[in-house]
């Protein structure tokens, strides 16, 4: 029992939901997964987003479009319908959807708005949707598009949107002890007409974006990138912090093979 | 708040308090057989199906079901067999020696039924992936996995298993 709730709440559109996840002790909740696991005994009142986001997902030669309410399971029984020779991207989607949460009940509850909302380093679709310059579209007082970079975290996702065709390759890497651990680290890229983008999130304390990186990056540059990765390293008591560097560079480096 | 929901074919109306989470609502009504193992969704002993899609009970709140299709494992038990008997993956998890303690057994069935309906040929990776969700404390997972393998070579999801 989650006895700090004391209402949910059924908001009809995306800017009530807003201003109702604005009074002390309320919550947006999506699935839920995250929430109803930590209990935290602050929140008082849930804003439940259940009957208000859209789940569909459209995948055109040119965009991918994926409703906030699609479940992480809908993204990855969506990739595993698409030819990898029509979308790539797509389908990295799905792994990174998969990866992100290795049970498939919870896949089953957790929505890719709440994935964003939450936006954990280790979560292998955050970190690839950043690399891929994923746009949202986001309810505060009113409805406007911007890019997942630039969210400031406040208002409610209610679409996310990747420019397929601005995309000529994208790769993701990830490095766990076993496959269904969360990642030590992982790095997403993709290579575009203005360059490269590579992002890095696993065990660190905020994922980390490289933007705009020059398309032929060199030696010294994945040392710099894997330099800075390192100064947001969360020690976990297990893996020497030579060990990490070494993991990220070689995480980096493989990104930059597949690109 | 009143939450109506269809529990094992049948149709319930229960009170639950905002925070109350399913599974809590469920050993209320008496279906024991949907396991505690933990609040964080860590070991899907508490999986239940809704609307065809396993999830674990413990953390979906009550209020989230209004209007939806529970079901334990006890509506899959006596599936075509009349009351009392087995549903062809319970038996077919017997014969494998699938289970050892059965805290997960419930569990695994569910989760596997859930994959059926959606995929009724599914290869082994599918079944996997399907019963990742759900821990064994007594690490038993090769046969778990035999077992359906097993079920899809005499009859398939909910079909005869001889």
């Amino acid at each position: 029992m989650w006895t700090s709730v004391r209402k949910v709440y059924h908001p009809v559109s995306p800017s009530e939901a807003h201003r109702l996840a604005e009074a002390p002790g309320a919550v947006l909740f999506a699935g839920g997964s995250y929430l109803v696991a930590d209990r935290d005994p602050q929140i008082r009142g849930l804003v439940d987003l259940g009957r208000l986001l859209d789940g569909t997902l459209r995948c055109t030669e040119s965009v991918l479009s994926m409703g906030a309410g699609a479940t992480l399971q809908d993204l990855v029984d969506h990739g595993e319908g698409t030819r990898e020779d029509d979308a790539p991207a797509a389908r990295l989607v799905a792994e990174a959807a998969r990866s992100s949460c290795v049970s498939k009940n919870i896949r089953n509850q957790r929505t890719l708005g709440g994935e964003l909302g939450r936006g954990r380093p280790d979560s292998e679709i955050c970190v690839l949707l950043q690399a891929l310059d994923a746009r949202i579209t986001v309810w505060r007082e009113t409805e406007s598009e911007e890019a997942l970079r630039d969210w400031d975290g406040d208002g409610v996702i209610t679409r996310i949107s990747l420019s397929l065709a601005e995309i000529r390759s994208c790769s993701l890497q990830r490095f766990a002890v076993i496959p269904s651990a969360r990642p030590l680290f992982a790095a997403a890229g993709r290579r575009h007409e203005g360059g490269l983008d590579l992002t890095a999130g696993g065990r660190l304390d905020e994922q980390l974006l490289f933007p705009g990186l020059p398309s032929e990056a060199g030696e010294d540059l994945l040392h710099r990138i894997a330099a800075r990765c390192a100064t947001h390293l969360l020690d976990d008591g297990v893996h020497s912090s030579e060990y990490m560097y070494e993991l990220i560079l070689k995480g980096l480096k493989r990104v930059l093979a597949e690109l | 708040m009143k939450i109506g929901f269809e529990l094992d074919g049948k149709p319930q109306s229960v009170l639950a308090r905002p925070g109350e989470t399913l599974f809590e609502v469920l050993r209320r009504l008496g279906r024991f057989s949907v396991k505690y193992g933990s609040d964080r969704g860590e070991c899907g002993s508490d999986t239940v199906l809704v609307d065809d899609l396993a999830f674990n009970a413990s953390l979906l709140l009550a209020h989230t079901i209004e209007g939806r299709r529970v079901e334990t494992i006890e509506s899959l038990a006596g599936e075509g067999g009349g009351p009392g008997a087995l549903h062809p993956l319970q038996r077919r998890f017997i014969e494998a020696g699938a289970i050892q303690c059965g805290y997960c057994t419930p569990a695994m069935i569910l989760a596997v039924e859930a994959l059926l309906r959606k995929i009724p040929d599914p290869g082994e990776a599918e079944i996997r992936d399907a019963l990742a969700g759900v821990l064994c404390r007594c690490t038993g997972y090769v046969k778990p996995v035999r077992a359906v393998l097993d079920h899809l070579r005499g009859g398939g999801s909910g079909g005869p298993d001889e």
